[in-house]
């Protein structure tokens, strides 16, 4: 039906530049959008990558990568829902308590195919009990993200000593062998990336994903909107930990033995990767499709500094500093786009 | 939508005796508003009436203490706006809740967004929805797939408006939709509410100006100090008998007696002052026992006036106090200025003061340093120092150990306001105190202003009220496009030629020129909002009429703050 | 004075789980509560108890540190390995590790108020920061011997109290003073209570912020010090227990995690309530990673209960 006043109003949003500086300055303003952030990830994590395959030749068949993709696997699983918690402004401390008690049952009840199914189901469910517990404290309490998930991180730590004090245990050959395997001529850890990929383009687009952008965008906004934070958060949590538990398989795999304090020294890591791939720690911007180029680029700096004799405590090291940069930049190309939008817009 | 949907006595919406209270303050008491289907019901009242209250509660925001709201003949008691919109009473809320980093689609469509059978969103069809929507609206210039960060105001106001329409409400609450607009716009908005009207909705708007409420509404309710004042047919009642309805008493006993003249001596004095991108040049002078007025539309430059000159933002040009020039880079090098910032952004109660503290621990926070010896603190020092503006204020009960969310709100104001004089601030920065404050509080704060010019303050006021600055101040300066554009002397309080200053023209009374380059972002088009005829007649003393023109509530510090 | 225990209610709370653990000692293993297991329980719950001062610090201006458990392997370490067994280096030593945690404190510190780097990732970061140059240091391996004098500060007793409760209470009066009677703490209470209004009360809040930071790390490094002479030697991994507890003892003691509320009395309780529990698991057969989650479990109980408090006090505004 088309109202009677004769000039539809100028909205604003769409006016025309006055100059050709606005102009410009409008355009950058559009391109410079977050959308920028993960290709710049993908561009840090192909240029390190290139450096490692300088530095050691033979890098760059799909055998290699396939390397590459298996030792990172673990870590991409991790940050997969480390990412979506973060999407909500908020940080899960507990998936390297999952891991560790994960690795520690997979080594100690992983004795033939039917024990392996079996235990793997219970690791898979004790991921979305944690992550519900944390979820629920999270969502229906109120609690601070950080308080709740560093004493769950705590609890499952406990479990995962109890089950396994020390390092050992061993995995069937069997489950091992997938990560190193192919099929249809790619290797396994290359498919799981690929599924990855295509389960979060698919996630990203249901309601639930826009109701969790949403929430880290504007919480109050997102309640006037209908977005119940209570069910949305108890969601998050649970498919965090259910990728905590995931990662546990993985890692099991690669390494093909227990350790109960695996998942401690992987929690930064997959915060660093989220960030790395454009990820605000504020919410409501980011996608894992970036991530992925956060793990890769971390996955190859420790291979690189293999390649180049350096003790492997060094990637500790650049692991830390590089999150922190990470923040930095982020922040900064932020600020940078949020000044150069303004212009743009007016 | 025909009249047999309604209930019985014709009413499509009531709220019937509803209260609502908040730490002892009466927001709502026994209000009771009707909306019939086909009418477009004004609800008018100064702010903090409680109109936005009522519009919170009917749309589940929040819960009544007392009264019951019914749609259709039935309770309605929504969980949330979202489903409030899904069961036919759409509500666009004064502050615009949408998302900022989610798409101008994605925001009308939230929670209702087209799917594929996957369960994904449908990218397509939904930007096609949009399109559609627009269109039937008559709205252009708009990009569905636009993120809502990149709009401005006014582009947000549609976008809203959008979001809810897209229900097809059979109620629409429109609350302060004008605010952001210009008139161009305003009118679009005042069309759509009675075309909708036409088609049997009941739209419920919301507004403090006059002019647009008598345009549009067939019936008007005013509401005074969270209560009922009166519902009258539109055609059958006074703009005086609404304005008196509305402030329910003489205008004179709202504002004190104007007060001694100012001292010639200048205390702050600025120098093109600049900051940032919206403050460009501002040059100004306040003199000791003045109250000089700032007044200006949302975004002219005013709040980084005001944060520059306490040093929350960076400036160039210069500040002059009290003869002496002054580099002020933080609060802390204003203060040693003797510059005392009272700023009340959205969320009064947690910006002014620390509530869970005593009024004692806030009053003595920022003269820490002299109350201590030796790195301890002289309890029997700071509870006499305090006890010198507790008294000289009236603030609360007289006890210093009483906890600052226990006050009232006026009192927390004078919380605000005491710390500075324990400072020994000559110079006070007043940042839309009385906003959304009820008519008793607004009282005491003027009174507490009047009293302290008496002694030799000097005070900068800003309020996005016009009818505070025409009677409070001895003098009002404007802002616009981040300069002073106008100033005013007693005497030449002028609603017309004020408003003409606030939207850029110099001094014209009825301004039909066009001004070019007008950087507000938020006025399309520049005319005058009142069309001549609604406003008051002008006569020698001016009649502080509550029909302001397009002053949207003045958003909180953003950027540059601490 | 029952306005003084209303208001400190969950202090108060806490000091009465102490009593009930400690009986519940008594109860299960007679002889629990003899001079001797006292001084242990007090020797051990002294390490968290230092930690927890800058903790406490960090969480009242809305923080977390998770840097404490390497700052103090830190520390631990390069004692061991600077000293040669020698007590006399000690001397100066010392401080010269302590001055080592104030630059990670500090440079945390930096990180969060001029970086604007949110607390979490920085300390997080520099944690690791911490534990790879360290790692880097000892080459995986263990430090050596603590020198006697270390080792006699942490184990002996002077009368009836054993050395390392002296400090302890001297960090407890020091930090009680500090909180509650000087210009610092007012602003520090301020500071975590809302940034806006102290910093617009002329506050430096971001000196304030950065200071904690500091204090953080030099508990944390002080901690280490004795530690090291506790055990006799230093080894990686020392210091990890210690963010949980250090976290725990805070949420016991009744400080809010949002910042803003609490005080080192109560954080002390909680440390006490700590080392009772490691106390009284080994009685009831129980391993001691099983610590882990009641440290877990307690964080989390601690932090609902004053959750409800807080909700209940927010209604009211």
């Amino acid at each position: 039906m088309v109202n009677q006043v004769d000039t539809p109003p100028r909205t604003g949003s769409g006016s025309s530049p006055r100059s050709p500086g606005q102009a410009a300055r409008q355009l950058l303003g559009q391109t410079l959008t977050t959308d920028m952030r993960p290709l710049a990830a993908w561009v840090l994590a192909i240029a390190f990558y290139l450096i490692y395959a300088a530095l050691q030749p033979g890098t760059l068949s799909v055998d290699q990568i396939g390397t590459l993709a298996s030792d990172g696997l673990a870590l991409a699983t991790l940050a997969l829902g480390q990412g979506i918690v973060i999407l909500t402004a908020g940080i899960d401390l507990s998936v390297g308590g999952i891991l560790s008690l994960g690795t520690a049952l997979a080594a100690t009840h992983f004795t033939h195919t039917g024990s392996t199914l079996v235990w793997s189901v219970v690791i898979l469910a004790i991921g979305l009990g944690g992550g519900a517990v944390n979820g629920f404290l999270v969502g229906w309490l109120g609690l601070q993200p950080f308080i709740v998930t560093l004493a769950t991180w705590s609890i499952f730590d406990g479990i995962a000593l109890i089950v396994l004090p020390t390092q050992g245990g061993s995995v069937p050959a069997g489950f091992s062998d997938w990560i190193t395997s192919n099929t249809a001529g790619l290797p396994n850890a290359i498919w799981a990336f690929l599924v990855m990929a295509a389960l979060w383009l698919w996630f990203r687009r249901t309601r639930l994903a826009r109701r969790i952008y949403a929430l880290g965008s504007d919480r109050e906004g997102a309640g006037m909107a209908g977005v119940s934070a209570t069910r949305t958060l108890l969601a998050t949590y649970m498919i965090s930990g259910l990728c905590a538990a995931v990662a546990a398989l993985f890692y099991a795999m690669e390494t093909a033995s227990g350790d109960p304090t695996a998942g401690d020294g992987l929690i930064l890591p997959s915060v660093a990767a989220v960030v790395i791939g454009g990820t605000s720690l504020f919410g409501g911007q980011g996608g894992f499709i970036g991530t992925i180029a956060g793990v890769l680029t971390l996955t190859t700096l420790g291979d690189v500094i293999f390649a180049v004799n350096l003790p492997s405590y060094w990637t500790v090291l650049a692991d830390g500093l590089l999150l922190i940069l990470a923040v930095l930049a982020g922040g900064g190309l932020h600020t940078l786009q949020q000044r150069i939008a303004r212009r743009g817009a007016s | 939508m025909n009249t047999a949907d309604t209930s019985a006595a014709g009413e499509l919406l009531t709220a019937r005796n509803v209260s609502k209270a908040f730490a002892g303050v009466h927001a709502l008491s026994k209000v009771t508003l009707e909306v019939r289907p086909g009418e477009v019901h004004a609800l008018l009242g100064e702010n903090g009436a409680g109109k936005s209250t009522l519009v919170k509660v009917v749309s589940g925001v929040l819960r009544p203490d007392e009264g019951e709201v019914f749609f259709r003949g039935e309770r309605f008691q929504p969980r949330d706006p979202d489903e409030s919109a899904r069961r036919g009473v759409g509500v666009v809320f004064q502050e615009l809740p949408l998302i900022p980093d989610l798409s101008v689609m994605e925001n009308i469509f939230f929670n209702r967004q087209p799917l594929t059978p996957l369960g994904m969103v449908a990218r397509r069809r939904m930007r096609s929805q949009a399109e559609q929507l627009f269109a039937d609206l008559g709205l252009t210039g708009i990009e569905p797939e636009r993120s809502v960060r990149d709009l401005s105001v006014a582009a947000r106001q549609f976008v809203a408006i959008a979001k809810v329409l897209a229900d097809d409400p059979a109620v629409v609450i429109l609350d302060e939709a004008t605010s952001a607009l210009g008139p161009a716009e305003v009118e679009w908005l005042l069309g759509q509410a009675t075309r909708l009207a036409a088609l049997g909705k009941g739209i419920v708007f919301i507004s403090h100006r006059l002019a647009e409420v008598q345009e549009v509404a067939h019936r008007v309710t005013v509401l005074r100090n969270g209560q009922n004042a009166g519902t009258w047919e539109m055609g059958s009642v006074s703009s005086d008998e609404l304005i008196a309805a509305m402030l329910g008493r003489r205008l004179e006993q709202l504002y004190p007696q104007q007060a001694t003249a100012p001292r010639p001596e200048v205390l702050l004095s600025t120098r093109e002052l600049s900051s940032g991108r919206r403050l460009r040049q501002a040059s100004l002078d306040v003199h000791e026992g003045e109250i000089l007025g700032v007044a200006g539309l949302e975004g002219q430059g005013q709040l980084e006036l005001f944060l520059a000159l306490y040093g929350v933002r960076r400036s160039h040009g210069s500040i002059t106090v009290g003869g002496r020039q002054r580099r002020i880079r933080s609060p802390r090098d204003a203060l040693r200025a003797g510059i005392g910032l009272a700023l009340v952004p959205e969320d009064r109660k947690t910006e002014g003061i620390l509530p869970t503290l005593s009024v004692r621990e806030n009053l003595a926070l920022p003269i820490l340093s002299r109350l201590n010896r030796f790195g301890l603190m002289r309890r029997s020092l700071e509870h006499d120092t305090v006890a010198g503006v507790i008294r000289d204020l009236r603030i609360g009960r007289g006890d210093g150990e009483q906890t600052a969310s226990s006050l009232s709100g006026g009192n927390q104001q004078k919380v605000v306001v005491g710390k500075f004089l324990l400072t020994g601030a000559r110079l006070l920065l007043l940042y839309d105190l009385t906003r959304g404050v009820d008519v008793g509080t607004k009282a005491e704060i003027f009174r507490m202003m009047q009293s302290l010019a008496d002694q030799g303050y000097g005070i900068l006021f800003y309020s996005s009220d016009l009818s505070e600055l025409m009677n409070v101040p001895h003098r009002v300066i404007v802002m616009f496009d981040g300069m002073v554009s106008g100033e005013f002397g007693q005497g030449e309080f002028d609603q017309g030629r004020l408003v003409a200053a606030m939207v850029g023209h110099a001094a014209e009374q009825d301004g039909t020129g066009q001004a070019e380059g007008s950087a507000a972002d938020d006025v399309s088009v520049l005319a005058p909002v009142a069309p001549p005829g609604s406003v008051a007649p002008p006569n020698s003393v001016p009649t502080p009429d509550p029909n302001p023109a397009s002053i949207p509530p003045a958003s909180g510090p953003g950027e540059g703050s601490a | 004075m029952k306005q003084v225990l209303s208001r400190n209610r969950p202090v108060v709370a806490a000091y009465a789980l102490v009593l009930v653990l400690a009986v519940a000692g008594e109860i299960i293993a007679p002889g629990f509560l003899r001079v001797s297991h006292l001084d242990q329980l007090v020797i051990e719950g002294s390490f968290t108890a230092i930690v927890a001062l800058g903790q406490l610090f960090v969480i009242l201006t809305g923080g977390v540190d998770l840097s404490i458990p390497w700052v103090l392997n830190g520390a631990a370490v390069l004692l061991t390995t600077f000293a040669h067994g020698s007590s006399a280096r000690m001397a100066w030593l010392i401080p010269v590790l302590l001055a080592g945690g104030a630059v990670v404190g500090l440079i945390n510190g930096i990180g969060v108020t001029v970086l604007r780097v949110p607390p979490i990732i920085m300390t997080l970061g520099m944690s690791t920061v911490v534990e790879g140059a360290l790692l880097l240091y000892t080459n995986g391996g263990s430090g050596g011997n603590a020198p006697s004098a270390d080792v006699y500060l942490a184990t002996h007793r002077w009368g009836p109290l054993p050395v390392v409760s002296l400090v302890w209470i001297g960090v407890l009066v020091a930090a009680t003073v500090t909180l509650s009677a000087t210009p610092f703490g007012r602003r520090l209470y301020a500071t975590g209570l809302s940034r806006r209004v102290a910093e617009f009360a002329g506050v430096s809040t971001g000196k304030v912020t950065a200071t904690v930071y500091v204090i953080s790390g030099v508990a944390a490094a002080l901690a280490g010090v004795v530690l090291a002479g506790y055990v006799g030697q230093s080894y990686l991994g020392m210091g990890d227990p210690y963010l949980f507890s250090s976290v725990a003892a805070v949420a016991i003691g009744g400080a809010s995690i949002l910042g803003g509320s609490g005080n080192y009395v109560g954080t002390t309780a909680g440390a006490l309530v700590l080392a009772l529990l490691a106390a009284i698991l080994p009685i009831l057969g129980l391993p001691q990673s099983a610590l882990e989650i009641v440290y877990g479990c307690v964080i989390l109980a601690a932090v609902s209960i004053s959750s409800g408090r807080l909700s209940r006090r927010r209604e009211s505004l």
